[in-house]
This record gives C-alpha cells, sequence and structure tokens, in this order.
C-alpha cells in the first residue's frame, strides 16, 4: 500500500477572463503521482488549454513543514523563444495559494478591462482594477490594500508591462521577483494586473512532519549550511557581487525569509537619495542589484525605481551606461518602461557557467550559486517540489530524499519518486508542453 | 420521579463558569509567582511565519497559518517584523471584557479561552491592547495563546531563536542589592546609631538632614555654615543619582516597603489627596512654622527623625514619638509609598535638588513593544509610570522629581526597555536603531 501523501487539496481553479468566469476542477491523484506537481504538474495543466494560458500552481510540498516551502511557480509559454518558462514566485506566495483551497490556477483569455484574480476559500473572484494603469507598483499595492482588502500575498505588475515593455517583472508584493522571462508581459496581455491569494484554509499534515522539519533544519545548522544569512553573503558569492556589497555597506536592515525558511536570503534596506529616507526595499534579486552597483554607485535608488515601475533590474542595467549621474539613470530607466524594444544583447538573461536556455526556462532570475547542470536540476527539482529554489542552492547538502522524506515515510517509496523527480527534471528542461493524457 | 428531580440541585451555567480573578496567596508579596510567557525578539525575527505555521497545528491540527495564536506582521516601510503574542498579562484586560467570562487566568499564570463558553464574538481582540487573541478568518473562532501548557511549540521551532519562553527572571540582582542596602540602612540608623539620619558627627565629617537643616536655619535665623555644609552630602548624592536616598537608604522607606508585603486590600486616596504637589507646601509650612515658633517643629513629627530618634536599642523610647511610626505607616492601606508621594517634606528637598540630576530613568515603548506588558508601571512604588501611555506604544515620560531610582522598572522589565541614562541623552531604547 503506497504511503504517498502530497501535501494538496485536490482542486485545480480555472478562470477565463474573456468570459469573467470561474470554475473548478478536480486535481487527479494519478496526475499529481505521474508529474508530481510544481512547474512539471504545471506544464500538464498547460497541455489542456490554449497555449497563451498562464498557469500558477504549487508544488506537492508548498506550504508543508518542509524547509523554505514558500513556491508558487508561474508557467506559460514564452513567446520570445518559444518553450515553456517557469517563473518561481516566492515569499508567501505558495502557501497563501494552496491554503486558499486550490492548487493551481489557470488563467485563460484576457480581460478587455484591467482587473485583478482574488483567490480565497476555493473560489477565484475577478475584481476589476480601471484605475491601475500606469501607477507605480508601490502606489498600486496601496490601491490594492484598500480596495480589496485582506489578501496576504499578491503577485502585481507596474507600469512598464502597462506600457508592453519586454523587461517588465512580476513583482511579488511589491518587491520584485526573480521574473526576467515575460510573466508580466503575460499577465500584461491578459489585462490581469494581479493576482491576490488570501489563505485563510489548511491542510492536514502527517504526525512526524514537525519533528522531520526540526530534524532536516539542525542537520543542515549542524553541517554549517545556514551559517550565512542575509542578502549580503548570497550576493558576495557572484561573480561581481563586490560592487553590491559595497554599496548597501551600512545600508542594510534586518534579514526576511520566504514562508518557513531557516536561511534568510533577503535583507531590507534603506535605499536613500530618493527624498523617503526612511521608506525600506527588500533586497531580493542578488544578480539584479549586482548588475546595477556594476554600472553606478546609486544601486539601491536605482533598484527602488526599478521595483516602483516593474521591470527587471538586470535588464535596465544592463541598458544604463557606466556611472551617469542619479538623475539621468533614473530618467533612462523611465525610458526603458516606456519604450517596447527590448534591449541589444542576444543573451539577455543568462548567467556564466549555466545553459542558457536551461536559465530561461527556469524563469532567468534564480540566484546563480551554482553552475552547470548541478545548478539546472537542483532548481528544476525545488520548482516541482514547491520549495524555493535559492534555499536549494544555499542548502547543499540537503538531499532530494530529505525533502520527499515529506511525501511518504516509506524509503522505497522515496526511492521510487526521486526516480520520477528525476524523469520530471528531464521534461522540465526540455521545455516542452506534454502531450495531453501522457 | 417528579419528587426527585426537585431535589437535585440546580447547576446554572454560571456555577460552571470558572471564576475571573486570579487567585493570590499571601506568599507571592514576598516571593511573587513568575509569570510565564514568550519573549520576542524583533531583531532576530525573520517573518518566515514558521511560528504561525506550527501554532496551527495545535490550535487546529492543520497547517493553516491564519488559525494560528501568534501572527507575524511586517511593517513594509521600516522593514521590521513584528509578533502579536499574548502576554498572559497580570490583569488581563481580555479576561474583564469577556461577557461569557470564558476567559480564566490559572494558577500557573498562563490565561485561557474555555471553548465551552466562548461565543467568538471577538470582544477580547478588541479589548486586548496586543490583539493577541486572534479571530480564526476561516471559521471565526478566537485563538489564543496557552503556552502549549508550558512548552510552546512556536519556540521550539522558531529557526532564528527570535522567541523565547520565559518564566520571569529567576534572580534580580538589584532587587536583593536594594533589599540589602536598605536593611543596613535601617540597622545603621535606627538600631545602632541613636539620631543618626538627623545629624551625624564621626571626627571631623558632619552630616545633616537637609529638611532639617532648612528648618534649623529658619528658626535660628542664621546661616550656620557648618551645618549647611553637612547637609550638601545628601543634597550632592541627589545631584549625582537623584533620590536614591528615598529608594534605597530611608529607613521609613524600608519599613513602608515592608508594611506593603502585609497590605491586605488597598484602600485608595480620594482624587482631591493626591497630590503630588501637597508635600512642597509641607515643606514650606515646616520651614515656615520653623521661623514663627523658633524651633525645627517639622522635626518633632518626622517619621524618618523619629524612627531613628525611639525604636532603636539605644533610644528614648518616648511614647508619642511611638506612635507616629505607626500611624503614618497606615497610609500603606492607602497606596504605597503614599507618605513619600504626597506627603514627605524631606523627599520635597531631594525632589528639588534632583532638578539638577545626572541621571534619569527611560522607558522605550519601542524597544518593549508589549504594550500589555506594563510590568514596570505595575513594580514602581510611586505610581510615576504611565501605563496608558505604554500601552498607547508612546514612551512614558517619567518626572525625575518624583522618582526615587529604586530601580524596580529597570530590574523588573524583560525587554531591556527601561534603562538608566545620562539626563542630556535623548535616545531611548529602541529608538535609536530606527
Amino acid at each position: 500500500m503506497s504511503l504517498y501523501q502530497p501535501f494538496y487539496n485536490g482542486k485545480i481553479g480555472v478562470v477565463d477572463l474573456t468570459t469573467l468566469s470561474s470554475y473548478t476542477l478536480d486535481l487527479s491523484a494519478d496526475l499529481c503521482r505521474d508529474h508530481i506537481g510544481g512547474a512539471s504538474l504545471n506544464a500538464r495543466v498547460l497541455s489542456e488549454y490554449e497555449s497563451d494560458s498562464l498557469v500558477f500552481g504549487t508544488g506537492p510540498l508548498t506550504g508543508s513543514l518542509a524547509p523554505a516551502s514558500a513556491l508558487l511557480v508561474g508557467t506559460f509559454r514564452s513567446p520570445r523563444w518559444d518553450h515553456l518558462c517557469h517563473v518561481p514566485c516566492m515569499l508567501r506566495s505558495g502557501p497563501e495559494l494552496k491554503f486558499s483551497g486550490i492548487d493551481c490556477l489557470v488563467v485563460r483569455g484576457a480581460a478587455k478591462e484591467p482587473c485583478a484574480l482574488s483567490v480565497s476559500r476555493g473560489r477565484v473572484r475577478v475584481v476589476p482594477l480601471p484605475d491601475s494603469p500606469g501607477k507605480p507598483v508601490y502606489e498600486l499595492m496601496q490601491m490594492l490594500r484598500q480596495g480589496a482588502p485582506g489578501f496576504r500575498a499578491s503577485i502585481v505588475t507596474g507600469p512598464a508591462a502597462d506600457r508592453n515593455c519586454p523587461h517588465a517583472s512580476a513583482s511579488i508584493g511589491g518587491h520584485g521577483s526573480p521574473d526576467r522571462v515575460g510573466l508580466a508581459a503575460r499577465m500584461a496581455a491578459k489585462n490581469l494586473k494581479a493576482l491576490l491569494l488570501n489563505g485563510v484554509g489548511g491542510l492536514p499534515f502527517r504526525e512526524d512532519h514537525p519533528a522531520l522539519s526540526k530534524a532536516t533544519e539542525k542537520r543542515l545548522k549542524d553541517s554549517g549550511a545556514l551559517s550565512n544569512k542575509g542578502f549580503l553573503p548570497v550576493v558576495r558569492t557572484l561573480d561581481d557581487g563586490a560592487e553590491a556589497a559595497k554599496v548597501v555597506r551600512g545600508r542594510l536592515g534586518r534579514n526576511r525569509a520566504c514562508y518557513h525558511c531557516p536561511c534568510p536570503c533577503m535583507t531590507w534596506a534603506a535605499p536613500g537619495k530618493t527624498g523617503t529616507g526612511k521608506e525600506s526595499i527588500l533586497l531580493m534579486d542578488h544578480a539584479g542589484l549586482a548588475a546595477l552597483s556594476r554600472k553606478s554607485e546609486d544601486a539601491l535608488p536605482l533598484l527602488k525605481r526599478c521595483l516602483e515601475l516593474g521591470i527587471d533590474p538586470l535588464a535596465a542595467a544592463q541598458a544604463l551606461r557606466e556611472d551617469r549621474p542619479l538623475r539621468e539613470a533614473l530618467d533612462a530607466l523611465e525610458a526603458l518602461a516606456a519604450a517596447g524594444t527590448p534591449i541589444d544583447d542576444e543573451d539577455y538573461p543568462s548567467a556564466p557557467g549555466i545553459e542558457t536556455r536551461d536559465y530561461r526556462i527556469l524563469g532567468g532570475g534564480i540566484t546563480p550559486l551554482s553552475t552547470g547542470r548541478a545548478w539546472a536540476e537542483r532548481a528544476a527539482s525545488a520548482l516541482i517540489l514547491g520549495i524555493c529554489p535559492v534555499f536549494m542552492q544555499i542548502a547543499a547538502r540537503l538531499d532530494r530524499s530529505d525533502l520527499l522524506r515529506f511525501l511518504s515515510p516509506d524509503m522505497e517509496e522515496v526511492k521510487s519518486l526521486a526516480v520520477r523527480l528525476d524523469g520530471q527534471v528531464e521534461m522540465l528542461l526540455e521545455g516542452k508542453i506534454p502531450e495531453a493524457g501522457v | 420521579m417528579e419528587a426527585s428531580r426537585q431535589l437535585e440541585p440546580r447547576l446554572t451555567l454560571e456555577d460552571l463558569r470558572p471564576r475571573t480573578p486570579e487567585k493570590r496567596r499571601f506568599s507571592d508579596r514576598f516571593m511573587p509567582r513568575r509569570n510565564s510567557y514568550i519573549l520576542f525578539d524583533p531583531a532576530k525575527c525573520t517573518g518566515c511565519g514558521t511560528c504561525e505555521m506550527i501554532c496551527s497545528t495545535r490550535n487546529v491540527a492543520k497547517v493553516a497559518p491564519a488559525s494560528a495564536s501568534v501572527k507575524v506582521l511586517t511593517d513594509e516601510r521600516l522593514g521590521k517584523n513584528f509578533a502579536v503574542l499574548c502576554q498572559h498579562c497580570r490583569r488581563p484586560l481580555c479576561l474583564e471584557a469577556c461577557p461569557t467570562r470564558a476567559i480564566e487566568k490559572g494558577d500557573d499564570g498562563i490565561v485561557r479561552i474555555n471553548d465551552l463558553f466562548c461565543v467568538d464574538c471577538g470582544l477580547c481582540t478588541m479589548a486586548c491592547p496586543e490583539a493577541a487573541p486572534l479571530k480564526d478568518p476561516g471559521t471565526g473562532d478566537i485563538h489564543k495563546c496557552d503556552l502549549c501548557e508550558g512548552d510552546p511549540l512556536c519556540v521550539q521551532h522558531c529557526p532564528e531563536g527570535a522567541l523565547t519562553y520565559t518564566r520571569g527572571k529567576a534572580f534580580r540582582w538589584i532587587k536583593a542589592a536594594r533589599w540589602g542596602v536598605q536593611a543596613l540602612s535601617f540597622l545603621f540608623l535606627v538600631i545602632l546609631v541613636v539620631g543618626t539620619f538627623c545629624y551625624f558627627r564621626a571626627g571631623t565629617v558632619e552630616l545633616s538632614c537637609p529638611t532639617g537643616t532648612l528648618q534649623n536655619i529658619a528658626s535660628s535665623g542664621t546661616l550656620i555654615l557648618v551645618g549647611a555644609s553637612s547637609a550638601l552630602a545628601l543634597l550632592i548624592l541627589t545631584v549625582l543619582f537623584g533620590r536614591v536616598f528615598c529608594g534605597w537608604v530611608c529607613p521609613f522607606g524600608f519599613v513602608l516597603d515592608l508594611v506593603d508585603k502585609i497590605v491586605p486590600k488597598r484602600i485608595g486616596w480620594p482624587k482631591f489627596l493626591k497630590s503630588r504637589m501637597a508635600k512642597y507646601g509641607i515643606l514650606g509650612g515646616a520651614v515656615g512654622s520653623s521661623a514663627a515658633l523658633g524651633y525645627q517643629a517639622f522635626c518633632t513629627v518626622c517619621p524618618i527623625g523619629t524612627l531613628c530618634r525611639s525604636y532603636g536599642v539605644t533610644s528614648f523610647m518616648q511614647s508619642a514619638e511611638l506612635a507616629i511610626v505607626p500611624a503614618l505607616a497606615a497610609t500603606e492601606l492607602a497606596e504605597r509609598r503614599s507618605w513619600c508621594r504626597y506627603l514627605c517634606p524631606v523627599g520635597a528637598t531631594l525632589g528639588i535638588a534632583s532638578l539638577l540630576r545626572l541621571l534619569k530613568i527611560v522607558i522605550g515603548a519601542r524597544k518593549c513593544k508589549k504594550f500589555s506588558c506594563i510590568q514596570c508601571a505595575e513594580v514602581c512604588p510611586v505610581g510615576i509610570i504611565n501605563a496608558d501611555e505604554l500601552r498607547e506604544g508612546i514612551s512614558p515620560k517619567i518626572p525625575m522629581t518624583e522618582c526615587i531610582m529604586c530601580l524596580r522598572c529597570v530590574d523588573r522589565c524583560p525587554y531591556d526597555a527601561a534603562k538608566i541614562r545620562f539626563r542630556w541623552q535623548k535616545s531611548t531604547p529602541g529608538e535609536a536603531n530606527t
């Protein structure tokens, strides 16, 4: 008898923005078993719908007591590279979608007017947002808090996406995201300004999960994997991280972790020089800030502007000339957000030592803490299981079987799950939409 | 059958409900029961929400962070996290607000909700300054921390160690030192040497009571430099450290602190009698009457002086003077240190001297951020810490002319938010970092 227990509600929410209708479907146990979940399951679900559909999904461990179980994956077919792209969204977005009663949300069609989707108690509601286009992300967040209060996590797009900027980047709760492959553009094409998640429900857990969670964390701590916490240690490991470390020196505040993550890799920082000295920004995009720091000493105010406009900091850094005065650099960012033409760089987005196609398939923004196939496999596994891919790399000693034990206490079953996971990782990195019925 | 039914005792819902007030034992006065609670360190919290998650596994047997009894909030403007946690207050406002008396404070100090009687009205969430009883947005149930009956899961699982379960400080060294100094002072000033506080001479060193000296000058009409300089010692001590004499040395203060331990119930003063300016009036009256009568008028009834003169082994044992100390100590029945708060002219003299003090006590409400704790306000013997301000998150302004520098607030604060600072230091604990 199988002891496999994925942490799922067993529901798929489908919303058609053209007709403004929504319904839920049962998520079959067989589908979960075959595709495990997360990015892999998203790809399978997407195969059942139009190719311009957008799927937000969670992994079998998302929201569970497994460490860093924070992930929500946005999956869509990239019009630019003609393969699937999976954008990881961290903080609390994954658990909030799951605790809202559905595991996977399919967004079909396109709305006539800008709107937001509010997911709560197993239902998807379309909220019209007629005044939202052109609003900076922070203003939009404020507007959403007033207009649709109660949501606990959100994915929004900024003015760059409204203006069809190819480098628009989706923003998780206004803090940016590892989206460099067009999730924001796909949302904008659907007139979808925001996804608001309010997880007021819950899911049963296996009795040994709390002890297993604690034991896993202790093992990681003992191995020294969790000794370097915060944005700075992570950014220092990047090739051009020294400049970023110099830029943020003396401006860093407290660390911030995603849902149930024992190793925070984000830190609050005071950008300064923007007239609102007390306001903090969350440093989440390691590679983005490192790239901006290479171009300007005022990387923090520039990053803040990128977050406000909803553009990718890496693209912004490539578009900027070196050592421009801050005012000019800010104007250049405005121009980039307004322009409909991509930056002149065929390799964008890419990371040294990582296959460009793999990097793009996995969203183009996961911090490259390792290189080669190892990076791709660990990141892809994380995207399938619903674990933060950055944590998966930081906790290099964490074996996949450590995580799969949260799905089944039976070691034989864990082994077979590991084999299945390998197969799904291979399929994921091919970037193809699986055929329906597979 | 009908008759036997009538004979059954009639139990109403009221009989089943727990009595609300915590039972106070006499021994609590000397060895107060330690109040259990969870300490939150905002500097360590990363906002991962593990506490919410693990708490919900106990509350609703599910992973459902919205159903937890603890809530992590993030101030995105400041980039800081805060935890909403029950502090198991000594006098819980939620308990008083509950219309069905479903909330009880047990002998172990834990404030619990009795689900049998709770009607989920949510009044407790409104009454609590921390908003610690949390309404489950899914089911509407009220969840409140019960410290997992002494072994909180959130503390066990917090990856950053931002939560600490504490049963209060085991040993309060300031308290021990203060009682020690008070006892030694009493022994020296009252038991061993007669009249020591009023006037003391050892070789060339002369010390005297500043209020007595003022009266002396007024009654004699001449400024005796030796007498004035001998009174300066206490004034200089006050300028340096505030009214430490009142908090640490005064033998009558020691008697009042002892009486405080056995007072069964306080009756309070009428509002019109509660004027801290009265003691300055008494000081003025003492000096004026001394000038008019030609002798130190107040000294004849001064409880500190009479205690020193009449209660030692070599004392005069004058019957009239013997009655003064118990008569004035009885004011403790109304309020703690009533004599010191409203009447003592020695305290008034030192209060005037403390206008030039070098030290002050500051309480940073931002540092404690536990508006329902207010332990500092509760332990202050002269009642100068405004609990309402603390509940509103405002750092209370402490009138140092009234503070007797007993340091009870510093000793008691679990968040290190009460500190001694130099008077010119502007920052309060917790504000320097923001």
